[in-house]
């Protein structure tokens, strides 16, 4: 599992505007390492044959 | 005569026939289950609102219409339980989150709207993890719902109350919400056939959301054809729901006598077995020899991609809940569950790039499922890795493997919330612990009637869905 110290992830919950008792940022945590764990195999999948228009998330054209 | 507590065993199918030819009313029905409701409700804590009033109310109005020869189908004088994130007119829905104890909508969700002018009527909110987030029915405001197959045991989540309820005979039927399989676990912890529609199929106005993406409303029930009765009512197009789909009026209970004979089974050979309890498994396999009994044909596919789901669906559904309930995390975080704090807090981790490669990875992922279908008819796997675990297990060992609950839970039923195709969960044993067993089958997009047929032939093969918990009343 992806290891996050401490430090860094108060920093890092810091930058998103989470914060928290002692116990609760710990548990947020390793849900987070966990987490990006899992995301991490994202990069292993080879996503050339499709766009993010083809995933739903046009290009509006600058139109309001 | 039928006794009461006959009432309560039979199926919807079974009632409606005997409503319709005046075997019984519809306010016996109604006093059958509320008098259940009121002996079982103390143990198993399946509402979060009982709609007791309301519910005499409906019944006797349907009698009344029946009387009168208005008779609108077989869910006429039928009492549904009620999942507490759909909205109802007069009712409290709380979204199981105590920041909402007090809302009370002033119009019905569609899914409610539609049972309601089939004859149907909520009898009361059940159970739900708050905002639906996680698959083990745990909820910090109004506690975890009891399994009636093991009352140490999770119903499993989220439409926790709806799964126990159905399976307790408190109601003879349910709504619940799929988002990474909220219909499909507490279906298969509790012994229920519980479908997740195509996405798009059902209109979920007046739903309370989690993710855009993958939220789907469905029902839980004892057989496929009480499914299929209950999808007849809430499948078509809604404007007022953005996802919704203009698909082509099925009647889901036509066609469900044909068989399976000639149809072509697929059967993943990757990612489902890397976390499988051996009973679980057992069962599954037997199962596939059923159905070539029944003159399906049961073949190994490859599915390599199975292994993305995991992070597709953690990656939208987090970021979705964040945007969602971020608001509500920063300013009264303090009033949320912990651990669905936790869950949306974690969304604001993960970035705008790695959104959209899931939603891309998604497509693909998609494709891929929809080009299988093009060698098999049906997919079919387990519902979940294993039986329901002990209420307040974090981790266990399937299959000898260490693996977070919550994770083991959703890894089988998130493919098809991914590829947004229809999956019909079903019981198929029992545990040596007693405790229900499930499949879940497939069909491609909006032939959700495929898969109830192909549930239904297996339930015409076999008594699993028969079984009923045994409860002190």
């Amino acid at each position: 599992m992806l290891d996050i110290s401490k430090e860094a992830f108060a920093a890092w919950a810091a930058s998103v505007g989470v914060k928290g008792e002692v116990e609760h940022m710990e548990r947020l945590r390793g849900e987070v390492q966990g987490m990006m764990s899992r995301l991490a195999h994202l990069d292993d999948i080879d996503l050339s044959e499709v766009t993010p228009e083809d995933a739903g998330l046009r290009h509006d054209g600058g139109a309001a | 005569m039928t006794s009461s507590q006959d009432l309560t065993s039979l199926t919807v199918a079974e009632l409606g026939d005997r409503i319709r030819t005046k075997q019984v009313s519809p306010v016996e029905v109604a006093e059958a289950f509320i008098a259940r409701a009121d002996a079982l409700e103390p143990t198993l804590g399946v509402f979060i609102t009982r709609s007791t009033e309301q519910a005499l109310a409906a019944a006797t109005q349907a009698e009344t219409e029946i009387a009168a020869g208005d008779y609108k189908g077989p869910m006429h004088g039928i009492p549904v339980g009620v999942k507490d994130i759909y909205d109802t007119a007069g009712v409290r829905t709380t979204s199981g989150s105590a920041v909402y104890a007090d809302y009370v909508p002033d119009r019905d969700s569609a899914a409610v709207a539609r049972l309601r002018e089939a004859g149907a009527y909520s009898i009361g909110k059940t159970g739900t993890v708050e905002f639906a987030f996680d698959p083990t029915g745990r909820n910090a405001h109004y506690g975890m719902p009891k399994n009636p197959w093991g009352l140490d045991r999770m119903p499993g989540g989220s439409s926790a109350g709806s799964g126990a309820g159905t399976a307790a005979g408190l109601f003879p039927i349910s709504l619940g919400t799929d988002t990474g399989g909220s219909i499909r676990i507490p279906s298969a912890l509790c012994g229920l056939t519980g479908i997740k529609p195509t996405f798009g199929l059902t209109s979920r106005f007046g739903v309370t959301p989690l993710s855009w993406s993958f939220d789907t409303v469905g029902p839980m029930a004892r057989s496929a054809e009480d499914a299929a009765i209950a999808l007849n009512v809430l499948a078509g197009y809604d404007p007022e729901d953005p996802g919704s789909a203009h698909s082509e009026k099925v009647d889901y209970t036509h066609g469900l006598g044909d068989g399976v004979r000639g149809l072509r089974i697929g059967v993943p050979k990757e990612y489902v077995w890397d976390v499988i309890d051996p009973e679980m498994e057992a069962a599954f396999r037997k199962a596939m020899l059923d159905l070539e009994e029944l003159g399906a044909v049961v073949e190994e596919i490859s599915l390599p991609e199975l292994a993305w789901v995991p992070a597709i669906a953690a990656a939208m559904t987090t970021v979705e809940a964040a945007t969602i309930y971020g608001d509500l995390a920063r300013t009264r975080g303090d009033e949320l569950d912990p651990s669905v704090l936790r869950r949306v807090q974690s969304g604001f981790f993960i970035s705008g790039e790695t959104y959209v490669q899931a939603a891309r990875a998604r497509v693909l992922f998609t494709r891929r499922m929809n080009a299988a279908f093009g060698s098999v008819d049906l997919i079919v796997t387990p519902t979940v890795a294993m039986p329901a675990p002990l209420q307040d297990a974090e981790r266990m060992l399937v299959g000898g493997v260490d693996t977070a609950v919550r994770e083991a839970l959703l890894r089988d039923t998130r493919i098809f919330n991914v590829s947004r195709l229809p999956a019909v969960a079903m019981p198929t044993g029992f545990s040596s612990d007693g405790l229900p067993l499930s499949m879940q089958i497939a069909a491609p997009a909006f032939h959700d009637a495929l898969a109830l047929r192909a549930a239904h032939a297996y339930q015409q093969a076999t008594d699993w869905h028969r079984a009923r918990a045994s409860l002190s009343v």
